[in-house]
């Protein structure tokens, strides 16, 4: 799989760096001193990079632990991410990674006791009865490099005994035995993200299709393990009614609602720059071609769109499963400007991504 | 876009069997730094050291057809182990002078080993290290990643000497013996860095959409940013921009014109009424 790997000499002699390098007998193996001499340099270019991603095994040093941008709660008071790792084996369209990195190596931060310790001193700033959620598929797909880095196995491993102390792993992978193995944790959701399956042959290349993911999360709940669903992002087509309709029966009709944490879902959207960087990368791509709106910084469908989509989402959503548990990822668009852009259906106002329950807004 | 491949090499001994190999013809032009192409593939023999591979780059960038451009080093190293005869690509560069240290990028599975290379200021006969010492990578690099993205900049050097066969054994003839024997590879680490070139000049815009504007109206640059970025969305979306033709038949400035092509473009979503096939899933 890999054919190149990098190694920062400070961690050449790590138990997880020697498990890895173990696996890719074949690999070249290049040392250096930090990671950021290889990753993200200027003058590189991540399209050509995803052709053959390298990996990259480092330390972190610092910023463990950052706040979730508004917008990825699913209901807990505090929101926090970490990203043990960088990038992601799959190469989706949409995706905002290909927009903020110039690098498609994989990293892997081996360090992972000293994440978990930042874990633990940032949920004791609370009450144990306040739930703190740490999201580790930011910046990467939790599971898909699991057979690999061990991220999940470990991180499942350091909340298990505290329990106000919540994780989100997101994926779209299949990767699942690491949670197989073990008894069922109360405070780990495994959140599966989802378009409808044509959508998915289309603009998520490398990615399982909808049937292998929906038998995963079938395993993961006989199980006993809590699932989410993520319809995030909520793609525009001209039939998505049809389209999402059947994602939706398919997927609920097979899962047990009980053991189905949360659902949510947001219309498509990137920070301006991102989406910049993505039309230098793909020019002749039909999606990145649309002509988006620009709200403040970022980009988006139309309003007209957005909320035609999040409306009737959210509606059929409330047919399979209870409000209280649907929560909507919203481009927010602050009212002073809002009054602004009446005359401008294509550049609406300065936005931000707002995550609510939808319980509490309906 | 043009796509190139730039090979710069030190001595005319390593050159010989390239141009041969790859039937280029010396370029007629009043350089410093000889050059020679078939029209695909470009070489300049840079003479030894750092500051000849600088020069020559420049050469040839300003000799050379613009457009997307790889860049190969390709010439002898010396190597604390490995055997005489091996060749390698560079996975990290050290400038033994200064400390300064890069790493190419490999977007294209190589075909030989991988290594690392230390460009010394005059010819290292300890063999310190277990690594490859030259005296034009570090200078090359520095350079050629100017002109291009670090995909499409690579170093291949072939062992001529080590520990147990030291430089003073070595001869021109031995040297193109050297290169000589290593051309397969030489030839796949050109044609992949040819089709990563190529890739990425298929990505720039084509003069035939934007020059028809360009010769009627006058654009700034960021004006001109924003026009091609326009038309290469309708032409991605099948938007057809001549529909406007009337309106843009009494443009009287840049400006207007950007307008009625911005227009156009965004009724995208009016054409599609959410109800048409967006055409980016038929």
């Amino acid at each position: 799989m890999y054919r190149n790997i990098y190694v920062e000499t400070e961690v050449s002699q790590h138990s997880r760096v020697t498990d890895i390098l173990r696996r890719f007998p074949d690999a070249q193996v290049t040392h250096c001193e930090r990671y950021g001499e290889i990753f993200n340099r200027k003058s590189q270019d991540f399209r050509l990079q995803k052709k053959q991603p390298s990996l990259i095994l480092a330390r972190k040093h610092d910023g463990f632990i950052q706040p979730a941008p508004r917008g990825y709660g699913v209901g807990g008071t505090h929101n926090y991410y970490f990203s043990a790792l960088l990038n992601c084996l799959y190469d989706c369209r949409y995706c905002f990674l290909q927009g903020m990195y110039r690098s498609a190596s994989h990293v892997v931060f081996v360090n992972y006791e000293d994440f978990s310790k930042q874990l633990y001193e940032t949920a004791k700033k609370f009450n144990e009865n306040e739930q703190v959620w740490f999201f580790s598929g930011y910046d990467c797909d939790s599971l898909a490099l699991e057979p690999i880095a061990g991220m999940a196995q470990y991180f499942m491993s350091a909340v298990q005994s505290r329990r106000n102390l919540w994780l989100e792993l997101r994926t779209k992978s299949t990767q699942i035995r690491s949670l197989i193995g073990r008894t069922p944790l109360d405070n780990i959701v495994t959140a599966f993200s989802f378009t409808p399956a044509q959508i998915s042959q289309r603009l998520e290349p490398r990615v399982p299709n909808v049937q292998k993911r929906l038998a995963a999360m079938l395993r993961l709940q006989e199980h006993g393990w809590k699932i989410g669903l993520r319809f995030d992002p909520l793609i525009f087509t001209h039939d998505y009614r049809k389209q999402y309709r059947e994602l939706f029966d398919s997927l609920f009709s097979s899962l047990n609602p009980s053991l189905i944490h949360s659902v949510s879902f947001g219309v498509f959207r990137l920070p301006k720059d991102f989406y910049k960087n993505l039309e230098r990368l793909y020019p002749d791509d039909e999606f990145i071609a649309q002509p988006f709106a620009t709200r403040g910084d970022q980009i988006s469908y139309p309003v007209e769109i957005e909320k035609q989509m999040k409306n009737w989402c959210l509606s059929e959503l409330k047919k399979h499963i209870e409000a209280e548990k649907i929560f909507n990822a919203e481009i927010e668009t602050p009212q002073s400007c809002a009054n602004s852009s009446k005359n401008s259906e294509w550049n609406a106002p300065a936005a931000t991504s707002v995550m609510t329950r939808v319980s509490d807004s309906v | 876009m043009n796509a190139s491949v730039f090979l710069v090499v030190a001595l005319s001994a390593e050159a010989a069997p390239l141009i041969r190999h790859f039937e280029l013809v010396r370029l007629q032009s009043n350089t410093d730094v000889p050059i020679y192409t078939n029209g695909q593939l470009w070489l300049a023999i840079s003479g030894i050291g750092k500051q000849g591979a600088d020069k020559a780059i420049e050469t040839l960038n300003e000799h050379g057809p613009k457009g997307v451009s790889a860049w190969l080093n390709i010439g002898i190293a010396g190597h604390g182990t490995l055997n005489v005869g091996e060749g390698f690509l560079a996975n990290r560069i050290n400038d033994q002078v200064n400390s300064d240290r890069w790493y190419p990028i490999f977007a294209f599975q190589p075909v030989c080993k991988t290594d690392s290379v230390t460009t010394v200021e005059e010819v290292e006969n300890r063999y310190p290290d277990s690594t490859g010492y030259d005296m034009e990578a570090s200078g090359f690099f520095r350079s050629a990643i100017c002109y291009s993205t670090a995909e499409l900049v690579h170093c291949y050097k072939v062992v001529s000497d080590n520990p147990s066969s030291p430089t003073t054994d070595l001869t021109t003839q031995i040297i193109t013996q050297l290169i000589q024997s290593r051309l397969p590879d030489i030839e796949n680490i050109v044609d992949a860095l040819k089709l990563l070139a190529v890739d990425l000049a298929d990505r720039k815009p084509s003069e035939h959409l934007i020059s028809p504007f360009l010769n009627r109206w006058n654009f700034t640059v960021t004006q001109k940013h924003q026009l091609t970025r326009l038309l290469r969305k309708s032409n991605t979306l099948g938007i057809d921009i001549q529909a406007n033709s009337d309106a843009l038949r009494f443009c009287q400035n840049a400006k207007s014109v950007i307008q009625i092509v911005g227009n156009t473009v965004n009724s995208y979503w009016h054409r599609t009424k959410i109800s048409d096939v967006p055409k980016h899933l038929c």
